[in-house]
């Protein structure tokens, strides 16, 4: 939780100091309300006596009447100004909190990547970063507001009464520090427990559910259901047990509130018996009092989080791990790529013959195989995305071994197009420029043109400016494959892998792109990789094959 | 039929709203026990304050001595001790039924998928699923433990205070009284002029707040593009972007609860100010002139407590909004997911006991069977099978021509469309395993234990050894307790059909469907499992969908279900 802590100091160093001014000044415009009416409506009431029983007093009615109407409307406005100003904050830490998080993702590798972007991962992540609202609105303002106000009544009282003061900060401070500690104690670990075990509950309920094929018909389904049944129970008895020692701390400091009330009554009563104070500061002592606890109080409550707020700081910072970084070499342009493959589990045919493969630049290679053969697995392994380990060969360019190539240096050299399509949530023509700068919309809709797309696009309600994606409009799986080729035509790569380019598309409209994409793709070396024999492959196309099948 | 399913239509148009209810009436006892302790605790509070009043008047006013008021001492420190404990219990109530109402529901909710079909699970992704049965039950959490009680205690609590209040000065009571229904209306009246700026503005949220998820969701794409750090100062001007769309609802939003605010600050303030002109005298008309130091003080403090429970309830009212929202969801799922007519789909109630050496009589038989999974686009052929144990039986035809269709029938997830279908025994258990095997992140005991229960340890390594898999997946030191799956080592798909077979080893259940087994494996998975198939074939019925000719050669009939052979009817019997 340090790591998150730093971040929100010294990202939001100076609201926070605004923000704790204005919730001061809400908690104080709270107390002194409750105060100065607790002393004006006394000291009127012995007043009025005074006057009734003949004996000639004043009190001024209108300068404590005004103090009151000022005290309730500052603070209904401070209060609503400590809101919007605080809640801002939060939205600005949630920001910084995801740029970092964006950040240390970014430099880990596609493998490591693709390995949790998941949409469980994502949820997760999403809860994640949103439990670190606490660390604001919970640990840092109440305690810090607390002690404040605490500090400016004793002040305040010192002066009428200095034992009175002592005896109230003294007490306040320790019984607030003691009561955090002691929540913190008794509940970090049981929350945190809490989390974890949210978290694996739904490892569980995923499992069972996608057992549930071969569970049913065996009619073991209430058997392995029985597993997460008493996980529940576990569950439930722990937060009975997590609920029970939050509410015992709360009673605990509310009977200590309580008591310490009843001895400052008892003593502000033996004080005006012996005239060291006068009524009307006796009965605002005991409503100051009153002020401080509704500041006080919620203490508990707002620590009890604190494991599970550290569970979750705790996943999104092992997130932060960088790799360590490696020294890579620099890439000239391409010239050649050797690639070596064999007893590899993800490529069947390698397990039976080595695959051996020489490319040389401005070549086509097509790589035909069943969906099972490991056509992907090749693709990912030629783009660095897989690792090949030594025992089943390497990938060497311009006899470099590709793991010695800084990833975003290879990427530069070569456009891929993998299986599956991504569709950024964005308009159209972001999603074809993505990454690029100075693209000219000329360019954009000539790529369209290739990909013919241009009618389409030109016939959207926004042309360009469409919006796709979640909460955008929806387009087919062939047009999502096209705008993804139109992605790799605006760029200038030296090799341009392409995996089932035309998946989704008949086969007339893929004749009629390939036709339109081969000047692009002639100045390139090509490696294209198909269910079964490509028939749209020009004569001067038709390079190597290799079979997988 | 279709009346049956007309009342499933019409028990699913139950709302969120009455689920909620429905729930909360299993606990109604406890949670009316927790409204009484926390009437009870507003009790003591009133006796609390005005006995400190009293106290106040009589040593102030009446000059009495503190010696010779222990009896209102008492009842003071009685009443200050007495008020969080009966807090306490409200919450230890409360909390106990909403554990309980949280435990019903999670309950009912894996009751409902072991009665539903596999295949109407397979429409959400298990994941949501996850999230209903965890995220979405928890955040009720609130509703029952707090939201519930409390809306009653703001009826109750500021009645009582009121009616104190009134006896002291009806004044008084009449002002509070006239201010509560107000804020209710003010907060409406925000709430809706919220509610309109929200609308206004929840398409591009939504569009702001999907986009950093989105982004990460395809951040390897981003690497590939080249585009991450386009996409950093993308994240960094879409967060600035919705932070300011959001602060614009939540100023107006927030206005809400600074009615409340403001209303309890000025009642304080105008009694105070009330109370301070009467005592002084300056106030001469109504019930003014009998204002004492005792009632005025007594009104001044139980004012903000009027409001208290009103601020809470607000304070929790987006628990309820939270609540509502997931239980729409779950009664959805609750509800409909019947809703499939061909989803007759009840679990077998017994056990597979049946060991290897147990030899149960089997017979499938299939009557000029039609399948499909809707009623509008059946499948072409009409299916007639006979099969006894001991046989073997292949399925072949193009993909989308049924195969899997027919297992799914034969395993009782989907029903026939028409003709007759019939297993003997009736509910025998059937193993089905379906193209991609299921594999817990567990150990391989674990993995083996979810299908056959009662296996041993040294069966399993046993039939591990059949199926070739002793070697390559079990560690020389953890053996049976190696980690497998996701967090373990990765498998490869002929591992995962192997583990599958071994499970059908050690559990053989008398029908057995397999659907590819062979396809997508390595020459070596291949053998194990043919030769597995081979020793299973001996006592019960396999049915197999496959194109391998290594598996059609062991099969005694074969089914084939080609669109070319739709002309005549199809039938095997064996």
């Amino acid at each position: 939780m340090k790591y998150w802590f730093k971040l929100l100091y010294k990202s939001q160093q100076k609201r926070l100091f605004l923000g704790v001014f204005w919730a001061l000044l809400t908690a104080i415009s709270g107390v002194s309300l409750l105060m100065l009416s607790g002393w004006f409506i006394t000291a009127t009431a012995l007043t009025g006596i005074a006057i009734s029983l003949g004996i000639a007093s004043i009190l001024n009615l209108y300068i404590p009447g005004s103090g009151i109407r000022f005290f309730a409307l500052s603070r209904t406005i401070s209060r609503y100004i400590e809101r919007i100003y605080n809640h801002d904050t939060i939205l600005r830490l949630i920001a910084v909190f995801r740029l970092s998080l964006f950040n240390n993702l970014t430099k880990q590798s596609i493998e490591q990547l693709r390995a949790r972007t998941d949409s469980e991962w994502l949820s997760k992540l999403t809860v994640n970063l949103d439990a670190l609202d606490s660390l604001l609105l919970r640990y840092i303002i109440p305690p810090i507001i607390s002690v404040l106000l605490i500090f400016l009544l004793t002040v305040f009282t010192s002066f009428i009464w200095f034992e009175l003061a002592l005896y109230f900060s003294v007490f306040l401070l320790i019984g607030m520090t003691a009561v955090i500690a002691l929540t913190i104690k008794l509940t970090a670990e049981l929350s945190y427990k809490y989390a974890t075990m949210m978290d694996e509950f739904r490892q569980k309920i995923i499992e069972h559910l996608n057992g549930a094929f071969e569970l049913k018909s065996i009619g073991l389904m209430q058997q392995h259901e029985q597993k997460i049944v008493n996980e529940l129970t576990l569950f439930n008895r722990l937060q009975e047990t997590l609920n029970a020692r939050i509410a015992n701390v709360q009673l605990i400091f509310d009977s200590m509130l309580n008591i310490a009330l009843f001895i400052v009554v008892v003593s502000v009563f033996f004080a005006v018996n012996e005239q060291l104070i006068s009524e009307a500061q006796a009965i605002m002592f005991v409503m100051m009092l009153i002020g401080a606890y509704e500041v006080i109080q919620s203490l508990p409550n707002h620590f009890s989080t604190w494991g599970h707020t550290s569970f979750a700081a705790t996943k999104l910072t092992t997130l932060t791990h960088a790799n360590a970084s490696k020294k890579y070499q620099e890439l000239k342009p391409l010239s050649d790529i050797q690639i070596d493959i064999h007893n590899h589990i993800k490529i069947p045919k390698s397990l039976d013959t080595p695959l051996s493969l020489s490319i040389k630049h401005g070549q086509c290679v097509s790589i035909i195989g069943r969906s099972g053969t490991g056509k992907s697995t090749f693709a990912n392994l030629l783009m660095g995305i897989e690792s090949v380990t030594a025992a089943h060969g390497g990938i060497y360019v311009n006899q470099l071994n590709l793991q010695d190539i800084a990833p975003n240096n290879w990427y530069e050299k070569v456009s891929y197009l993998p299986q599956n399509d991504a569709i950024f949530s964005g308009t159209l023509g972001y999603n074809l420029i993505v990454g690029l700068d100075n693209i000219s919309e000329a360019d954009i809709w000539s790529a369209l043109k290739t990909v013919e797309l241009y009618e389409w696009a030109i016939n959207l309600p926004d042309g360009l400016n469409y919006w796709l994606g979640e909460t955008g409009g929806v387009v087919s799986g062939g047009q999502a494959r096209r705008i993804c080729l139109a992605r790799l035509l605006l760029r200038h790569p030296e090799l341009v892998i392409l995996d089932e380019p035309f998946s989704n598309v008949d086969e007339t409209m893929a004749m009629r792109i390939w036709e339109n994409m081969t000047p692009w793709l002639d100045t390139k070396t090509l490696i294209i990789l198909t269910h079964e024999q490509p028939l749209f492959l020009k004569a001067h196309q038709q390079g190597v094959t290799v079979k997988l099948d | 039929m279709f009346k049956k399913n007309k009342s499933v239509g019409e028990s699913s148009a139950l709302t969120g709203k009455q689920f909620l209810k429905r729930y909360s009436k299993k606990q109604s006892f406890l949670l009316y026990a927790a409204v009484l302790s926390g009437t009870v605790s507003t009790l003591l509070l009133l006796i609390q304050w005005v006995t400190f009043s009293y106290l106040a008047q009589t040593l102030f006013i009446e000059k009495a001595q503190l010696n010779d008021l222990y009896g209102s001492l008492i009842v003071l420190f009685t009443s200050l001790i007495g008020q969080p404990l009966f807090t306490r219990l409200q919450v230890h109530l409360s909390q106990k039924a909403s554990v309980r109402i949280r435990n019903d529901i999670r309950l009912s909710i894996l009751a409902k998928w072991r009665n539903s079909s596999p295949l109407s699970l397979k429409k959400h992704s298990a994941g949501a699923s996850a999230t209903q049965w965890i995220e979405e039950v928890e955040s009720m959490d609130s509703y029952f433990s707090r939201y519930w009680p409390q809306q009653n205690l703001a009826v109750i609590a500021p009645m009582l205070i009121l009616s104190v209040i009134a006896w002291f000065d009806w004044l008084s009571a009449l002002l509070l009284l006239i201010s509560a229904p107000l804020i209710p209306l003010f907060m409406i009246l925000v709430g809706m002029g919220a509610e309109k700026v929200n609308q206004k503005y929840s398409l591009i949220r939504q569009r702001l707040a999907g986009h950093f998820l989105d982004r990460v969701a395809n951040l390897d794409y981003i690497k590939l593009l080249r585009a991450e750090n386009a996409i950093y100062n993308e994240v960094k001007e879409n967060s600035a972007g919705y932070r300011k769309v959001v602060m614009k609802t939540l100023k107006l939003a927030f206005l809400s609860s600074t009615v409340l605010e403001f209303f309890t600050s000025v009642a304080i303030a105008s009694l105070a100010i009330y109370i301070g002109f009467s005592l002084y005298g300056a106030i001469d008309w109504g019930p003014a002139s009998e204002l004492t130091l005792f009632s005025g003080l007594a009104i001044l403090i139980l004012a903000p407590e009027f409001f208290q429970p009103l601020r809470n309830l607000a304070a929790f009212y987006h628990d309820r909004a939270t609540a509502l929202g997931s239980a729409n969801n779950l009664v959805l799922l609750l509800d409909n997911a019947l809703d499939d007519e061909n989803n007759n789909t009840n679990e077998k109630h017994t056990v597979s006991t049946v060991t290897l050496e147990a030899k149960q009589h089997i017979e499938v038989n299939l009557q000029n069977v039609v399948i499909g999974y809707s009623r509008q686009s059946p499948l072409p052929h009409k299916i007639n099978i006979n099969i006894q144990q001991a046989h073997m039986l292949s399925i072949t035809g193009p993909s989308g021509t049924g195969k899997s269709t027919l297992l799914n029938t034969l395993a009782g997830y989907t029903a026939p469309l028409a003709g007759r279908m019939s297993i003997y025994p009736q509910a025998a258990p059937i193993a089905y395993l379906p193209q991609r095997g299921w594999i817990k992140n567990d150990t391989v005991f674990n993995n083996l234990k979810a299908l056959a229960p009662n296996a041993t340890r040294a069966q399993m390594l046993d039939v591990l050894c059949t199926v070739g898999l002793d070697k390559e997946l079990l560690d020389k030191h953890t053996g049976l307790d190696t980690l497998i799956g996701e967090h373990g080592q990765g498998l490869s798909g002929g591992q995962i059909q192997r583990i599958s077979i071994a499970r059908v080893l050690l559990n053989p259940a008398p029908l057995i469907l397999l659907d590819e087994p062979t396809s997508k494996l390595d020459v070596l998975s291949k053998k194990y499992i043919i030769s597995a198939l081979k020793i299973l074939k001996k006592e019960r019925i396999l049915i197999v969908a496959s194109h391998d000719p290594l598996l059609l050669s062991i099969a005694d009939a074969h089914l084939d279900l080609s669109p070319i052979n739709t002309e005549g009817n199809n039938e095997v019997l064996v």
